[in-house]
């Protein structure tokens, strides 16, 4: 298995680093505008305008430089099931010591090594943002990034890859499961809402149950992940025939 | 050591539409199989089940003496398969691969690697894509012989390359084979490759085994037998293979050369070529009789 992370890392080498140099950015970024709040021009705004301004934009850095960090490296490592299709490489891997288990759960492992990373830059952006603009930070805040990784991990560990063997089409797929997912949460805030009567106090019940999500989506993917092992296996052998 | 690296016995195969009916063939430990075929014949689909990539029907496939699909990791440590394309991200270097390699094989050499790039003058840190099709196929064999492999299985290794790389590949499998322990399945529809440095031969076409034995045999059992179309007659059916009818006369495959020389001594008999016999042998199944 170890071989086949080094050829994933050595053909995404130039792609991880990009990847690497564009959250990089997008967290420097966030963190400025962060600091603009304290010691920038936006210290000047009025200060209910600045309290607002502020809450909004940093509940979103921090969750965002998660998904931007996941879905780029979800995306990549995802996307070599299909060019090792297209060069030979999967054929090969047939006169190889390696189980086709072995290569779907490499694959799997790097999309949970991916958001490991994604958290770790999600937290880490939410707790920079947080501290240079002087604010308290609360666990609920920390569990919102997580929350973030949770579900685009839990779509990139589904065999879409697999089921469609286009790269593109694959992508367009978990676009659409993403889309469904984050509605289905919309969804949920509005229909507790009683149709947006009411949003911010729903918002905040589901904030303040967000360590129980957290831990549900937790038990949610790892059950996705050896349900996929399974999946991404037979799917691999079929390929064969 | 078992006496026989690979042994196939009754092998049915349903792949793809096409058919492998029945195969049985054996390959001894220590020596080289040309493994030949036209196109679309089974060649790959022989070697795809050997490395279990396909599953059998029915039958036996034994490598080493280890039953292909109970001992697979065991056996696929000590067997290297080279491919007519490059299999390999071609966004990779020599380099890189061999550290690929060596996280895949518990026997990987890196040194053996190293020095066999060196001895093939293939650049260190070149992405593969930037290879000539010569270079790229050198640097399989690199990756092949490199994780000391009992068995080289190639599926049409040398198509494609010029003849110079070829003779240099064909000199390479020749050492691989120099002690009694290492072995080589080489299918192709290159005979004079065959010709060359293969032991023992079988031929397939259609998912059949056609014939199989020692190349040396095989060729000195066969010959071409020169006579007008109104001779044929009088040559016995069980002597003929096939009979080609050309516009000055006919050329028949006789097996059993050394009795026909005696049986047909006004006919002149002469030596024949692997791909003589396999066109005979493969025209056989349209009928005893052909033409051009």
């Amino acid at each position: 298995m170890t071989g086949i992370f080094r050829k994933d890392v050595f053909v995404l080498r130039k792609q991880l680093i990009l990847i690497v140099l564009s959250v990089i950015g997008f967290v420097v970024l966030s963190l400025l505008i962060c600091g603009s709040f304290r010691y920038g021009n936006l210290v000047k705004l009025p200060e209910k305008d600045y309290a607002d301004a502020f809450s909004s934009l940093t509940m979103l850095f921090g969750p965002l430089a998660a998904v931007l960090a996941e879905l780029s490296l979800c995306t990549a490592f995802n996307g070599t099931i299909s060019s090792d299709r297209k060069n030979g490489w999967y054929a090969f891997t047939s006169s190889l010591p390696v189980k086709k288990s072995s290569i779907a759960l490499a694959k799997l492992f790097e999309c949970v090594a991916s958001a490991v990373l994604a958290a770790v830059v999600g937290v880490s952006a939410t707790v920079g943002c947080y501290l240079i603009a002087g604010r308290t930070l609360s666990f609920s805040d920390i569990l919102v990034p997580l929350l973030v990784v949770g579900i685009v991990l839990f779509v990139y560990m589904l065999p879409l890859f697999y089921v469609f063997r286009g790269k593109d089409t694959a992508s367009f797929f978990v676009i659409v499961v993403l889309f469904v997912a984050i509605n289905a949460v919309f969804a949920v805030i509005m229909i507790s809402s009683d149709n947006g009567i009411g949003f911010a106090e729903s918002a905040d019940k589901l904030i303040s149950k967000l360590p129980l999500i957290c831990l549900a989506l937790l038990a949610v993917d790892i059950v996705t992940f050896f349900v996929s092992w399974r999946i991404s296996t037979s799917l691999l052998r079929k390929c064969d025939k | 050591m078992s006496e026989y690296a690979i042994e196939i016995k009754n092998v049915t195969c349903k792949f793809d539409g096409f058919l492998l009916d029945n195969i049985s063939f054996s390959v001894p430990s220590g020596s080289i199989m040309g493994f030949v075929g036209r196109n679309g014949a089974g060649k790959t689909t022989t070697i795809r089940s050997m490395i279990n990539s396909v599953t059998p029907d029915s039958g036996e496939i034994k490598i080493f003496g280890l039953d292909n699909c109970k001992y697979e990791q065991k056996i696929k440590e000590d067997i290297a398969v080279v491919f007519d394309e490059i299999p390999f991200p071609d966004t990779l270097t020599p380099l890189q691969l061999g550290k690929v390699f060596a996280g895949l094989y518990k026997s990987w050499d890196g040194k053996q690697y190293l020095s066999m790039l060196e001895r093939f003058s293939l650049p260190q840190k070149k992405r593969i894509r930037d290879f000539s099709r010569g270079m790229k196929m050198k640097l399989q064999i690199c990756t092949a012989l490199s994780h000391n492999a009992k068995l080289l299985i190639m599926d049409e290794a040398t198509s494609g390359l010029d003849p110079v790389v070829r003779s240099e590949m064909l000199d390479v499998f020749q050492e691989f084979i120099c002690d009694e322990e290492h072995s080589i399945i080489m299918s192709s529809h290159i005979t004079s490759d065959i010709e060359r440095i293969a032991d023992t031969v079988t031929f397939i076409d259609n998912g059949k085994i056609l014939i199989s034995g020692v190349t040396t045999e095989i060729l000195e059992d066969h010959g071409i037998l020169k006579c007008s179309a109104e001779e044929v007659s009088e040559i016995s059916d069980e002597d003929i293979v096939s009979v080609r009818i050309g516009e000055f006369g006919a050329d028949v495959m006789i097996r059993n050369r050394i009795k026909c020389g005696g049986k047909y001594s006004r006919f002149i008999i002469n030596n024949t070529t692997l791909d003589e016999i396999l066109l005979f042998y493969v025209r056989k199944g349209k009928g005893r009789e052909w033409s051009v």
